[in-house]
């Protein structure tokens, strides 16, 4: 079996989801893993060493991610080899190129999948459904497979294996759509990524205005967590919609989410309840949120989240 | 101008999953316009008001049971409905059947839901672009007309940065929760929506799928967690730092 892997660049920086990728990639066995990593900077390969890989294609000259610039030169690659399995995050990004790979290529495509194991020769993935209230087994009727990754849900494994793959450098292929990417800027947050967080500490319709999320922001800085809102919270206008983790807002899968006054509405839950440890703060005892979490604290908020940042704060000194 | 908005329906959100012999029990399903269409729907009707001469026309693929949230489409405005009479397996089929009218009917704008909140994919409608050939823009939580023919999008991508970008006519537009307020159906509008045209189609040749499922399984619980109560604060939150640090060792 032979894997592509679409490792991302974003701001100049390669995405921990590229090494989930490579560990998966490996635990399935296969006889090669090339990559194709979209960067002016080759020197960002060097975050695979260590991991046997066979060819690396560094694809310079994408302006602003174009996504159809992107598609093509991967498309390329693919053409010009054989492959039974291209890899790719489930990312803004990787939601735009693997649907589009798929029409293309006419190739069965499995996104947002948390396991992939070789059974009998053929690749099975485990992806939710129904906001995660249900799983799902399935698997790609054609030769080439087509998978997106969740984040966070591989722990990164180097192999530590000698040998160095070969580098080819390529230019980018031209665009092939009336679509231009013409600016990139700074929405209203400016911390890590919820999706890809590690750590979150959300707040909810208890924060009661904006200005209380401050709280919330001093104990996510002192562990470098992300911050995020119930959609109560985002509805009332305390919180950007970028913030607002369920159903309709973002699914996350940290291995820490604090829940600080969120009742955890069923909508809720869909977009967190794949976190690893949830910790639930709130007044009511009989908030829904206490029989998902795996630690509870009734009380609260303002008087338990300064208490936190001081926990965590004598925490990181001895660290 | 012509606008297409295609509409899921989908179990509602408070619908709990049940199984029956690693399948699906639906017995139980209420399904509702798959929320993320109605935002859809509702920029379609934005641009067709802002566009005088324009025809709006709602599209679903999947069994009988879509004709109610076509209907609910068009209470809200829409001016008629296509329904492909069909049951798929994957969201290639769907897409395939979907662009086979579209293909016919060449509207300048399609809309859709940035995904279903049934199978949480978003497939459907970057393949329909795909398959015809235009651009795609997922998750627009913004929509400026800069002429008739060209239009300028913005979507949030991962660490709250926004693209924007410029895309000209024909296009696809997968909406986002923050693109606008849906409007409410009214009750004339919903006597008006059952007058409206409404076309059922048999697709002809539909490739095979190219995902099958295996089975279905329920997410194991969790075992019941350790809830503090009734204690100082300061206490029960250095005992749950402390259980995060050498039980969970997630800090």
């Amino acid at each position: 079996m032979n894997i592509l892997i679409y490792a991302e660049v974003r701001q100049g920086k390669l995405k921990n989801t590229a090494l989930e990728l490579l560990t998966l990639a490996q635990s399935l066995n296969p006889t090669a893993i090339d990559i194709a990593l979209f960067s002016e900077d080759a020197g960002i390969s060097k975050a695979f060493e260590g991991f046997s890989i066979r060819e690396i294609f560094v694809i310079s000259g994408v302006p602003l991610y174009q996504n159809d610039i992107v598609l093509n030169s991967l498309k390329k690659i693919i053409t010009s080899s054989s492959y039974d399995c291209i890899l790719g995050p489930a990312s803004p990004t990787g939601r735009d190129l693997f649907p589009r790979l798929s029409a293309q290529l006419k190739a069965g495509l499995l996104t947002e999948v948390i396991d992939l194991k070789k059974e009998n020769n053929k690749l099975v993935a485990t992806r939710p459904i129904y906001a995660g209230k249900c799983l799902v087994t399935c698997s790609s009727t054609t030769p080439l497979t087509l998978v997106t990754l969740r984040p966070n849900v591989i722990a990164i494994q180097k192999p530590a294996t000698s040998g160095s793959p070969k580098v080819t450098n390529q230019v980018a292929e031209k665009s092939s759509l009336p679509l231009k990417v013409v600016e990139i800027r700074q929405g209203k947050s400016t911390r890590p990524d919820l999706t890809e967080a590690t750590l979150i500490i959300s707040g909810g319709r208890a924060m009661a205005n904006s200005d209380n999320f401050k709280i919330l922001f001093e104990a996510a800085d002192v562990i470098g967590a992300s911050v995020g809102a119930s959609r109560a919270a985002v509805d009332s206008g305390y919180a950007p919609h970028e913030m607002q983790v369920g159903q309709t807002g973002k699914t996350v899968n940290p291995n820490l989410y604090i829940a600080c006054g969120i009742s955890g509405s069923i909508q809720h839950l869909a977009g967190m309840r794949t976190s690893k440890i949830i910790v639930a703060i709130n007044t009511d005892i009989d908030a829904p949120i206490f029989q998902k979490a795996d630690y509870g604290i009734v009380a609260d908020l303002f008087k338990a989240v300064p208490v936190l940042t001081e926990e965590f704060k004598k925490l990181k000194g001895k660290d | 101008m012509k606008i297409a908005v295609l509409v899921k329906s989908v179990p509602d959100t408070e619908t709990k999953i049940k199984l029956s012999d690693s399948k699906l029990n639906q017995s139980d399903f209420k399904y509702v316009i798959n929320p993320y269409d109605e935002y859809a729907v509702e920029e379609a009707l934005k641009i067709q008001e802002a566009h005088a001469g324009s025809e709006s026309i709602v599209i679903s693929c999947g069994p009988k049971s879509c004709q109610d949230s076509m209907r609910k489409a068009m209470a809200m405005g829409i001016d008629r409905g296509i329904h492909i009479n069909f049951e798929p397996t994957d969201s290639y089929q769907v897409a395939f059947a979907l662009s086979e009218v579209l293909k016919e009917e060449a509207p300048q704008i399609i809309l859709g839901g940035q995904k279903a909140i049934d199978d949480d994919t978003g497939h459907v409608g970057v393949m329909v672009a795909e398959i015809l050939n235009i651009p795609h823009v997922q998750v627009v939580s913004k929509l400026i007309w800069k002429n008739d023919s060209s239009l300028v999008v913005e979507r949030e991508v991962e660490g709250g940065m926004i693209e924007v970008i410029e895309t000209s006519l024909p296009v696809y537009l997968g909406a986002h929760k923050n693109l606008n307020a849906p409007r409410f159906t009214s009750l004339p509008g919903i006597m008006k929506a059952k007058k409206k045209p409404l076309v059922e189609k048999t697709p002809g040749s539909i490739p095979s799928a190219l995902v099958e499922i295996h089975s279905y399984m329920l997410p194991l619980e969790k075992p019941a967690g350790k809830i503090f109560k009734g204690e100082p604060v300061e206490a029960m939150v250095q005992k749950v730092v402390g259980l995060l640090r050498t039980e969970a060792k997630v800090l």
